[in-house]
């Protein structure tokens, strides 16, 4: 029998699945969405004890990971699993951005009325989640920047930029969808540098900065009226010149 | 008279009220929907359902707006045809609309492309009107074949590749797979179907008002079909 794909070639292409991985192929509302990381599996087990018990201390390295192994009682090698510690790093990218799924059901966030309210609210919580990991997040960023893990990082990056649009009710359906997912994902990075030198009490200071990032009106909106200004004055610059003859 | 008060039956109502609500409860209590539960869609099925949106939302946006460059132009030099081609430019903007929603709602990514598409439909209606009104109709029975060409494709995948998803009725834990299919696949078709009937109107609609003579017709007609097809195929991509 035929199979699916090659009635109909399915097969993301190359070109795209290259360019654009990170993209999220098709959100069911009937059917079971699973979730990228499955809580049984003994990479989660081990992954998510170090996170909470060890990191904090000895950031993202391998030895968090090495004693949460030796702790749940498997043999050294499994480290190996963990691919020097990239996988490590897409986990916690992953886990923090799960996370919002149980903030977006808070009494705080079903009061919020704006989009943009909600974007804000979305992003603050997903800074104050590394709040216990502030002391090594310039270390995160830097290695999220190795080229081996740049294809991951910014897949998640795209996702969570796409998750915080989608749960405050974005619904561009052109080319707005690109801009503002950017516009999201770039304010992200930017925050969290700054969060990582913030010293103030509770991160106040980060953030007052994301309301202040946020309520600039959107780059799509700006852009916009760039161009159309533009285009308008063009267009009364070439009268004005054939008017003079 | 207390004997027969005593010989009626209990629950014997007198009033017609009474009578009357029962029926209306026994009217808007329906039977209990069966429920379902849905099992995962395969990658294939998503990355499937991921195109089709994809490019029917883009498609749609395109004819909207070959539309509106046809009523530009033709709403100037041919005013007897401004009523009819606003008709079929609201149903275009209807279908654009539909393809919307389930592209926010179902987190497809729309086409990188939209603003290409926008400028490169408005142009093909406007200038196969600024030719003839004969070929702005040939240019539409060119687009309409292709997309209801499109639309049935899509239809024959969704009949048939799509009966093999895990479904149990929650109640009984009863295995449906095959036999019930979710909403979410059903609607879709209904939406396509619809859709793909009212663009075959157009296309009606276009060789009723001479698209035929339009000069040369196989020219413009061909090389339009040609422009879809190559729009759709990147379309589904990127």
């Amino acid at each position: 029998m035929l199979r699916l794909n090659q009635l109909y070639k399915l097969k993301p292409t190359r070109i795209t699945s290259r360019l654009l991985p990170s993209l999220r192929a098709y959100h069911s509302i009937q059917h079971d969405n699973a979730l990228p990381l499955n809580s049984n599996s003994i990479e989660y087990k081990i992954l998510n004890r170090a996170l909470e018990e060890y990191t904090p201390s000895l950031g993202f390295t391998d030895e968090a990971i090495l004693k949460s192994t030796r702790e749940l009682g498997y043999n050294d090698s499994i480290i190996a699993l963990f691919n020097n510690g990239s996988k490590f790093l897409d986990f916690y990218l992953k886990k923090q951005r799960l996370e919002l799924l149980n903030f977006i059901e808070s009494e705080e966030f079903k009061t919020l009325r704006s989009e943009t309210d909600k974007v804000k609210y979305l992003v603050k919580t997903r800074l104050l989640l590394n709040a216990p990991y502030v002391q090594h997040l310039n270390q995160l960023q830097g290695r999220l920047i190795f080229f081996e893990n740049l294809e991951d990082s910014f897949s998640e990056l795209h996702q969570l930029a796409d998750d915080v649009l989608f749960y405050s009710g974005d619904a561009s359906n052109q080319f707005d969808w690109y801009t503002k997912r950017f516009e999201v994902a770039s304010k992200y990075v930017m925050l969290e540098t700054f969060m990582s030198q913030d010293k103030s009490e509770g991160f106040a200071k980060t953030l007052e900065l994301v309301d202040e990032k946020f309520a600039e009106g959107s780059a799509v909106e700006e852009t916009m009226e760039f161009l159309k200004f533009n285009a308008i004055s063009l267009v009364s610059l070439i009268k004005s010149q054939a008017s003079r003859g | 008279m207390s004997a027969i008060a005593k010989s009626i039956p209990k629950q014997v109502k007198f009033s017609t009220l009474s009578q009357l609500k029962q029926h209306a409860k026994d009217i808007t209590q329906p039977t209990p929907q069966p429920e379902y539960k849905f099992g995962k869609l395969s990658n294939d099925q998503k990355a499937f359902l991921d195109r089709v949106i994809r490019v029917d939302q883009a498609g749609e946006l395109g004819a909207n707006y070959i539309y509106a460059g046809q009523h530009f132009v033709l709403s100037r030099t041919e005013p007897q045809l401004k009523d009819l081609i606003q008709h079929m430019w609201d149903q275009e903007v209807h279908h654009h609309n539909t393809f919307n929603k389930l592209q926010a709602q179902r987190r497809v990514r729309p086409s990188i492309l939209t603003p290409i598409w926008k400028v490169g439909a408005f142009g093909l209606g406007a200038v196969t009107a600024l030719i003839s009104k004969e070929a702005a109709m040939a240019c539409t029975v060119a687009v309409e074949t292709v997309i209801g060409g499109h639309y049935n494709d899509q239809l024959r995948v969704l009949n048939t590749k799509f009966n093999d998803i895990e479904t149990t009725e929650v109640l009984s834990g009863k295995d449906e797979t095959g036999s019930v299919i979710s909403n979410e696949v059903t609607e879709l078709k209904d939406i396509i179907k619809t859709f793909r009937d009212e663009e075959l109107e157009h296309l009606d609609t276009a060789i009723e008002h001479d698209a035929e003579s339009a000069v040369p017709y196989w020219l413009i007609t061909d090389v339009i079909k040609l422009t879809c097809k190559a729009a759709i195929f990147t379309a589904e991509r990127v």
